[in-house]
């Protein structure tokens, strides 16, 4: 579940840091852990620098993962061992952002991002395995995309509506989108998907992450 | 009907990661403590038994301990649970460990006892009469976790008959047990 660079986390990156999710990454989730969105997501008002807001109501508004009740700055799903040690509870099905996280993309290869909550000297960026991190990067980098795409079209269809229905139009809505997406993307199967990765290659996506992945 | 890893991955209460107690093998602990880089003597603790079941190992003073998952409490007024439970906001609570979880709590409720295939649902609070299992796949797994269960009551024959060899034996914890797990089972 950890690398061996995250043998001494104590979850800094898990706690007090807000975490905007993608369409993606909720509906993984929601699958994996057998859950409904709101028992561990959030629609927020916040209007993305990306693009991937979607509208709820009269705002503009994204998805963010819930925080703890036992531990209000922590995230929902870390669990909290003896120790000071802890560790993500949905390790398998976990945000894509969570997944890249401490690396960021600079000039199409990745680097340790500036910003980062462990110690820098965890991270010996001289035996770290690059082609999974920019693999990482890229899967994250199609999700992203693709979920611009759905909240663009939701953004343009979507009735306007009081907040409550609207987010449960919005979820079902998400969940009818996604799955399509998901199935499309295994039936286009390996050249598809190199289509794909070869459009989040293009310089306005790399430049994307170099300024905020997170 | 549905599968009972459907079951489990559904059910909101997970009363039975607070009813029992975990009794690992050293392959659970020391795989658990691996793949999250946690030494195993922070996931586990060595509970005292007067008897001498064949996984009891022998601590400071010939006393004798069996090995489960550590538990903790959310709050002072909490029944205490399994460590790696989450809670939801909701009250929902889901598995921490998912596919790494240990063998009992994959078999769980099905027990072999006298070769057969018993259900021990005591301290659950599921419904289980429209869960399917599936008798050939318990089996596989049941006798894989009676495997494993062996070659565990093997290993702690083995620090216990190391132990006996030992003139002093005061400061013998948890924690050289589970070192000694580490040891006998590499990565």
């Amino acid at each position: 579940m950890s690398t061996d660079a995250c043998a001494g986390c104590t979850g800094n990156c898990c706690r007090d840091v807000v975490v905007r999710v993608t369409g993606f990454d909720a509906w993984r989730i929601r699958r994996g852990q057998r859950l409904e969105y709101d028992q561990f997501v959030e629609v927020r008002a916040d209007e993305d620098p990306l693009g991937e807001s979607f509208r709820i109501g009269d705002q503009s508004c994204s998805l963010f993962l819930t925080k703890s009740a036992v531990d209000p700055a922590a995230c929902v799903f870390l669990m909290n061992l003896p120790g000071d040690v802890r560790r993500c509870g949905i390790y398998a099905d976990r945000p894509t952002v969570c997944a890249v996280y401490p690396m960021a993309l600079r000039y199409g290869s990745i680097e340790l991002r500036e910003d980062v909550r462990c110690t820098p000297s965890d991270w010996n960026m001289a035996t770290l395995d690059y082609p999974h991190w920019r693999e990482a990067f890229l899967g994250y980098a199609v999700e992203r995309r693709l979920f611009g795409r759905v909240v663009e079209a939701w953004n343009r269809h979507a009735p306007f509506e009081d907040d409550g229905p609207a987010r449960a139009r919005f979820f079902r809505y998400l969940d009818a989108a996604t799955e399509a997406l998901v199935a499309a993307r295994d039936r286009l199967g390996a050249e598809g998907t190199e289509e794909a990765l070869g459009a989040a290659l293009d310089p306005s996506c790399a430049m994307l992450f170099e300024e905020d992945s997170r | 009907m549905v599968q009972r890893v459907e079951h489990w991955l559904q059910c909101r209460e997970k009363s039975c990661c607070s009813y029992y107690l975990v009794y690992v093998t050293g392959e659970d602990a020391s795989r658990i403590a691996r793949t999250l880089s946690v030494p195993p003597w922070e996931i586990t603790v060595a509970i005292g038994c007067d008897d001498a079941p064949p996984d009891a190992f022998v601590l400071a003073n010939g006393a004798r301990h069996r090995l489960a998952l550590a538990r903790t409490r959310v709050s002072s007024d909490a029944e205490p649970s399994c460590e790696f439970l989450v809670r939801l906001p909701d009250g929902a609570a889901r598995c921490g460990l998912g596919e790494g979880r240990p063998n009992p709590c994959r078999t769980f409720p099905s027990q072999m006892i006298d070769g057969e295939i018993r259900f021990a649902t005591e301290g659950c609070v599921c419904d289980w009469s429209g869960v399917e299992i599936d008798a050939a796949h318990d089996v596989e797994l049941l006798r894989s976790e009676l495997r494993a269960r062996e070659r565990y009551a093997g290993l702690v024959a083995q620090w216990n008959g190391y132990v006996a060899t030992l003139e002093r034996t005061t400061d013998l914890t948890h924690r050289d047990f589970c070192r000694f797990l580490l040891d006998e089972y590499p990565p």
